[in-house]
């Protein structure tokens, strides 16, 4: 549903603010918050294999 | 969306039925099973194709096209529709739905995208509340809230994301704790190879530094296995054929030798029959195993008990002291259970300890066997391997699991070794010696370093395994970290200005026991707390103190607070099925002010079986008479029988028309009545004080009027007093009008008897009582706003004690009645 005034809902803006917060922590690499805003964009950021793989692709080295 | 006209065919209990309150405001009316629910299920199923009652806990068995249609009528020939105004589009659109195809809503495509936020919000059932949502909002545990309120937000997703985030960050967590152990295995090996009982960078380097002054080469100063064989010239006597460092494997089997030996087997059998002993004491009683599984829990809550006494782990109030009390009789009650435990975790250590120190040589020297060509006794260590590793296993679970059946007394003394495996060692190491004499000095120190670079590698390989299992760790933490706040900051914000207007609109409802009401709406792990003040007493759950009727006053303004912050203008209907049943007369008259005041653009479809709110909707001019509809009786043929509601001159009239005075007078008394006594209430009349609480016209009527006269002359003073002369002069010539009217109704003259009707009235011919009639007519005007579209009972506003104005609804009358201070000095 879509807030009085900003044109956003406020699971939106959860995802946004999350995203900003994983920016600027040092855990996460830059690569991967791209690919997880591209799950939170489809939808996909509730599955946990899907979450997974976008910290750590199945192709590159497993950590 | 408003409606301006509604038609149901078929219904659930609806026959065929026409409504029109043109995008105002509606009440349904009438007593239970007159079908009044039914126009809420037909609006429901217009705007979303479904009707909620039908769906949701409670409902297995019951279906839309099965139940939706009135009993006996095929879904193709029940349906609803209507004529709505949406914003942005002057002119009317008509949709309608048919329960034959109950997901198309037939209407002019041209209208589709401009009705589809308006639909988007009824399909989030926002349009609708009933007395079992509003308990959902207030009385559920705040899981349930959480759940309820998050649906309504559209913010189901939060949940299934922080469970797979939680889920990764402890998958990340068990990870790193067996890279860590495997470390830790790691290094335990590195170590036996050197012959030290632990692996300590001093210790290995200086066995590494021996073994190079053997070989001649210069001493290293750091533990690095690349660097161990480093600037070695390699002796002749260590070139070719030597496979196998005897010297290390003749350590490996004094070691093992040791172990059983008698002082160690008598050790292991004095702890094992400690252990047994023990843990046997535990089983006996089962309370005492979960006595001692809770000890630390009891230990770990009891500072963290509030001096005010609620529980820190769910919040449930205890009587001051109790809780402590109780905490402190369970860890004394737990003490013994918990020294018990702790001794068998002692115990275990002990006997653990010893069989992972056999376990961290046994496969090198079975590999070391099997180098040497002496398979039988390399399979016979690893059988022992296995051996220990079971019983290291049990051990980890012992409660559970200890001993396992093959660990008899006699069997874990001797480490679950073969009988006689001592000897079986003595022949092994004879056997290796034959076929690999005692190694050079050289030799000796080469096979050693190789040995311990191979170790050395495992242990740096297993170190960068654990590195880059903590930064996974790391990753999936912050992950779900920064997910939490920034789910706590959205929401916390979010909920912050819900609960100032949900805390602002229940003061409006509750102004004259709870001014000073707060509250509070915060995220709490995966719920929601709600808590409100009580009395100024502290916060608790708005189910713990206050009574039914506050609780829905609380659960309409929730919703009313969320609807109006989510929902805004896209959908600017509100049904409200029968939410005030156990809100008292006094608030439900708050109830009509405060939707009257916050939500003017707002249209109500009011359902209620209670003639009281009813009136109150009436005269607060909240609802307008033509659009008051009463369902007074329901027969399956024809569904509810309707009234819409008559005024009470269209009575007096009719039967005046047939020539009944006495009709009519007893009419004209009762109406009266029921007008003047919401008057008094409006204005704050004071009435002569009966302890029956029955007041008749001789009560009501010159209260009504000499309180209305007082405020009359208030607000005359006042315009004085801001020197508004035309607003003067307007009051006072309503104050000469009003005195005309009350002359002309003779009130005075007409003896006041508490009987059914004026009896002086019913005496009169029709011709005497028209007179009467249109005086009463005139001096019911008087009390209320002439505007059509208002109509509202003229009311008297007040802070604290003072009253400051006289108003209407819709604001057209206005007699502000504060003096100017300067004007009064």
């Amino acid at each position: 549903m879509i807030e009085q005034g900003t044109g956003k809902t406020p699971w939106d803006k959860i995802l946004g603010e999350f995203l900003a917060r994983l920016s600027a922590s040092d855990a996460v690499d830059d690569k991967a918050v791209v690919r997880l805003g591209e799950l939170a964009k489809t939808g996909k950021i509730a599955s946990y294999q899907s979450v997974k793989d976008a910290l750590w692709p199945p192709q590159e080295a497993q950590p | 969306m408003k409606i301006l006209e509604l038609s149901v065919q078929h219904v659930r209990g609806i026959h065929d039925i026409d409504l029109d309150p043109n995008g105002e405001n509606l009440l349904i009316w009438g007593p239970n099973g007159a079908g009044k629910s039914a126009i809420v299920d037909a609006v429901d199923f217009l705007l979303t194709g479904e009707i909620s009652r039908l769906t949701g806990e409670g409902t297995g068995g019951l279906s839309l096209k099965a139940h939706g249609p009135h009993i006996d009528y095929e879904p193709s020939t029940a349906a609803v529709a209507a004529s709505v105004r949406i914003q942005g589009v002057p002119e009317p659109i008509q949709i309608s739905r048919c329960m034959g195809s109950p997901k198309e809503l037939v209407c002019d495509p041209a209208y589709i995208k401009k009705l589809r936020p308006a639909l988007e919000a009824a399909r989030q059932h926002q349009h609708i509340l009933s007395r079992r949502e509003l308990l959902r909002f207030i009385t559920a545990e705040p899981s349930t809230r959480a759940e309820g309120i998050q649906e309504l937000l559209s913010l189901s997703p939060i949940e299934k994301v922080r469970s797979a985030l939680v889920k990764l960050r402890n998958e990340s967590q068990r990870a790193r704790k067996a890279e860590e152990k495997s470390v830790e295995t790691a290094k335990l090996e590195a170590a036996a190879m050197a012959g030290a009982d632990k692996f300590g960078e001093d210790e290995m380097l200086s066995f590494a530094n021996k073994q190079r002054a053997v070989l001649g080469a210069p001493a290293i100063k750091a533990l690095r296995g690349k660097e161990l064989r480093s600037e070695i010239v390699l002796p002749k006597a260590a070139e070719g054929g030597q496979s196998i460092n005897i010297t290390a494997l003749n350590t490996t089997f004094s070691y093992l030798q040791d172990l059983l030996g008698n002082d160690t087997s008598m050790s292991i059998a004095e702890s094992d029959a400690r252990l047994r002993l023990v843990l046997d004491s535990i089983r006996d009683d089962e309370r005492k195993t979960d006595l001692a599984a809770r000890h630390g829990l009891f230990r770990a809550g009891l500072p963290l008990v509030p001096e005010t006494g609620e529980c820190p782990l769910c919040d449930a109030v205890w009587p001051e002291g109790e809780l402590r009390q109780r905490l402190e009789e369970r860890i004394v009650s737990a003490e013994a259970a918990a020294t018990e435990l702790q001794e068998v975790d002692a115990l275990v250590k002990e006997v653990k300890t010893t069989a992972r120190g056999a376990l961290s040589r046994l496969p090198k020297a079975a590999a070391a066997l099997e180098a040497a060509g002496l398979p039988d006794d390399s399979s016979a260590l690893r059988s022992w391997v296995t051996e220990l590793e079971d019983l290291v296993t049990c051990l980890e679970s012992a409660l559970d699991k200890y001993p396992g059946d093959a660990h008899a007394p006699e069997a874990v003394a001797r480490l679950v070794s073969k009988p006689g495996f001592a000897d079986r060692l003595a022949e092994m190491q004879e056997r290796a010696a034959e076929r690999f004499p005692a190694a050079t000095p050289e030799q000796a120190a080469l096979e050693a370093l190789t040995q311990l670079e191979v170790s050395l590698g495992v242990v740096e390989q297993r170190e960068s395994d654990l590195e880059d299992a903590r930064t996974a760790e790391a990753a999936a933490t912050a992950l779900h970290d920064c997910f939490v706040a920034a789910r706590d900051s959205v929401l916390g914000a979010l909920y912050d200005e819900i609960c100032e207007r949900f805390s602002m609109l229940y003061r409006e409802l509750h102004s004259g026991d709870e001014g000073a009401f707060s509250a509070l709406l915060e995220p709490a792990g995966a719920g929601l707390r709600l808590e409100v003040d009580f009395f100024g007493r502290g916060e608790y759950p708005p189910h713990a103190l206050h009574s039914e009727g506050h609780q829905d006053s609380m659960g309409l303004c929730l919703y009313l607070a969320l609807a109006e912050h989510l929902v805004g203008d896209s959908i600017e209907l509100t049904v409200l099925d029968d939410v005030v049943m156990s809100v008292d007369s006094e608030h439900r008259r708050g109830v009509c002010n405060m939707l009257g005041k916050y939500f003017p653009d707002q249209q109500f479809l009011i359902t209620t079986h209670d003639k009281t709110w009813m009136n109150q909707l009436r005269s607060s001019g909240l609802v307008r008479r033509k659009n008051v509809w009463e369902f007074y009786r329901w027969d399956i043929d024809t569904g509810p029988h309707v009234n819409l509601e008559p005024g009470l001159w269209d009575e007096v009239d009719e039967r005046l028309a047939c020539g009944d005075v006495s009709g009519a007078s007893a009419r004209l008394r009762r109406g009266s009545e029921q007008f003047f006594s919401f008057v008094c209430d409006s204005l704050g009349a004071r009435v002569r004080f009966s302890l029956e609480g029955r007041y008749d016209l001789g009560d009501l009527l010159p209260a009504a009027v000499g309180r209305f006269m007082d405020l009359l002359k208030s607000a005359a003073k006042a315009a004085k007093s801001w020197e508004k002369e035309e607003e003067f002069a307007v009051l006072q010539e309503l104050g000469t009008t009003l005195a005309q009217i009350y002359k002309r109704t003779n009130a005075e003259r007409w003896p006041m008897n508490p009987a059914v009707h004026y009896t002086a009235w019913a005496n009169l011919c029709r011709e005497d009582f028209e007179p009467v009639k249109e005086a009463f007519q005139d001096l019911h005007g008087a009390f209320v706003c002439q505007k059509p579209e208002c109509g509202a009972v003229l009311r008297v506003e007040r802070q604290g004690v003072e009253d400051t104005a006289v108003r209407c609804k819709c604001g057209d009358v206005y007699w502000n009645l504060v003096k100017n201070r300067d004007e009064s000095n």
